[in-house]
């Protein structure tokens, strides 16, 4: 028995020709990056993995030397607009090696980033069934936002661009209206986001300050940079929360699910920044509108109040004796100063005033000659 | 100027002008009396633009 005895070298030899000999060529595999890490020399060593009911169920060794990483590396992320990352399902074209030394590995000499694309894609379309089933897509959308939203607690990174393009919109806007508010930072992209963001809502929702709305910053960045905003844990946790939560992830075409589930989305930081300002603006016009009404009323009461004097005047000007006698015309009284309006008035020898435009003059009635009818 | 929110209700500001400007815009309305809203509109505008452009109280 001992006769058939062979060195570890050997063993592993055989194990290599024969393993080596079995996959002979490259093949195409799919699997999660587990763990990458590219070293001082350019060669990129992987953990690749397969998980089924959340229990690894396959792992091995990857390694892409580094002429051939640069070239994959740099072809994935002009596809993909992302870099490998842990994480990622992903599609190698491989050839199998077996060391004596360092075991089993794959050698990487190729990437498929359709595959990628594809596969998020397809989780995607997955996590919104589930959505949809468990009833989160609309929850935001029964809530309502203060008339004038004040206070707001902002998810976001603080040294990331889209989160100080916010803030400085928001905050230095030639209207003068003023907010508050509060960061609660996230990690806002990789596999911590989606987590880190559920958790930064919790923190909102468990703090002493009653927040208006929640805001979700992420400027602009890959479409697999931005996978992570169709993430379930992160969807259900803003389906759930109690406060209407604002999305801007920076895209322009794609929606994701965090937008869906939302109480609403918009583009861009500085458009979020622009759906407050709106609102404000929009109070400051109903102000304004309200302000030339009052203006507007007074200016009517105090015409209307002149037009009255002017009907007065009129009046005044019509019944005013003078006018008639600088038209030439002569107005006669009676004794007592009354006009005489009818020849019944008068009576032979009555003294008379003629009122004239220079004076008066006295008369005394000496015949009455009635007009023949 | 920090505004007690407590103490300053915007929405109800808003409603209380609006009902002094149709107040004044009748033309029953007594002149006197039309000042007196006036003067009592323009001071609640005045504090509706403040409360849009200040902190709150929390």
């Amino acid at each position: 028995m001992t006769d058939s005895c062979i060195s570890l070298f050997e063993l592993q030899t055989m194990l290599k020709e024969s393993i080596e000999d079995a996959f002979s060529g490259g093949f195409w595999v799919r699997a999660e990056i587990a763990a990458l890490s590219v070293k001082g020399n350019g060669h990129c060593y992987m953990e690749l993995c397969q998980s089924e009911d959340g229990k690894i169920v396959a792992q091995i060794r990857a390694i892409a030397w580094s002429n051939v990483y640069r070239q994959i590396s740099s072809y994935f992320s002009s596809v993909t607009g992302s870099s490998l990352q842990i994480g990622q399902n992903v599609m190698f074209e491989a050839s199998v090696q077996y060391s004596p030394l360092y075991g089993l590995s794959l050698i990487i000499s190729d990437v498929n980033p359709e595959y990628t694309l594809g596969d998020a894609e397809a989780r995607r379309r997955q996590t919104l069934e589930k959505l949809e089933k468990n009833g989160l897509l609309d929850m935001q959308k029964e809530l309502s936002l203060s008339d004038l939203p004040y206070s707001l607690a902002i998810i976001s990174a603080e040294n990331a661009a889209g989160y100080r393009d916010f803030m400085r919109h928001l905050h230095e806007n030639p209207q003068g209206f003023c907010f508050h508010t509060e960061l609660f930072e996230a990690p806002m992209q990789g596999s911590e986001c989606a987590g880190g963001i559920a958790a930064a809502i919790g923190s909102v929702m468990a703090g002493q300050t009653a927040f208006d709305a929640v805001l979700i910053l992420r400027g602009g960045g890959g479409k697999l940079d931005l996978g992570c905003y169709d993430e379930y844990a992160m969807c259900e946790a803003i389906a759930r929360c109690t406060i209407p939560v604002l999305t801007a992830v920076g895209h322009d075409q794609d929606v994701h699910l965090c937008d869906a589930v939302s109480y609403d989305s918009v583009k861009t930081p500085t458009a979020l920044a622009d759906y407050f300002l709106d609102i404000y603006a929009e109070a400051d016009a109903c102000l304004d509108d309200l302000a030339a009404r009052l203006e507007n009323s007074r200016n009517t009461r105090l015409k209307i109040m002149e037009t009255r004097l002017d009907v007065l005047q009129a009046r005044i000007d019509a019944a005013d004796p003078s006018r008639l006698l600088e038209k030439g015309f002569v107005l006669v009284l009676d004794a007592g100063s009354h006009p005489i309006k009818s020849i019944d008035d008068c009576r032979k020898g009555d003294a008379l005033t003629l009122m004239m435009r220079e004076g008066k003059v006295r008369v005394k009635v000496e015949e009455i000659e009635r007009k023949q009818k | 100027m920090i505004h007690d929110m407590a103490e300053f209700d915007y929405n109800a500001a808003v409603a209380d002008i609006e009902k002094l400007v149709q107040q004044m815009e009748n033309p029953e309305t007594g002149v006197e009396q039309a000042e007196k809203m006036s003067v009592k509109a323009r001071e609640l505008l005045e504090k509706c633009r403040a409360y849009l452009r200040e902190e709150r109280q929390k």
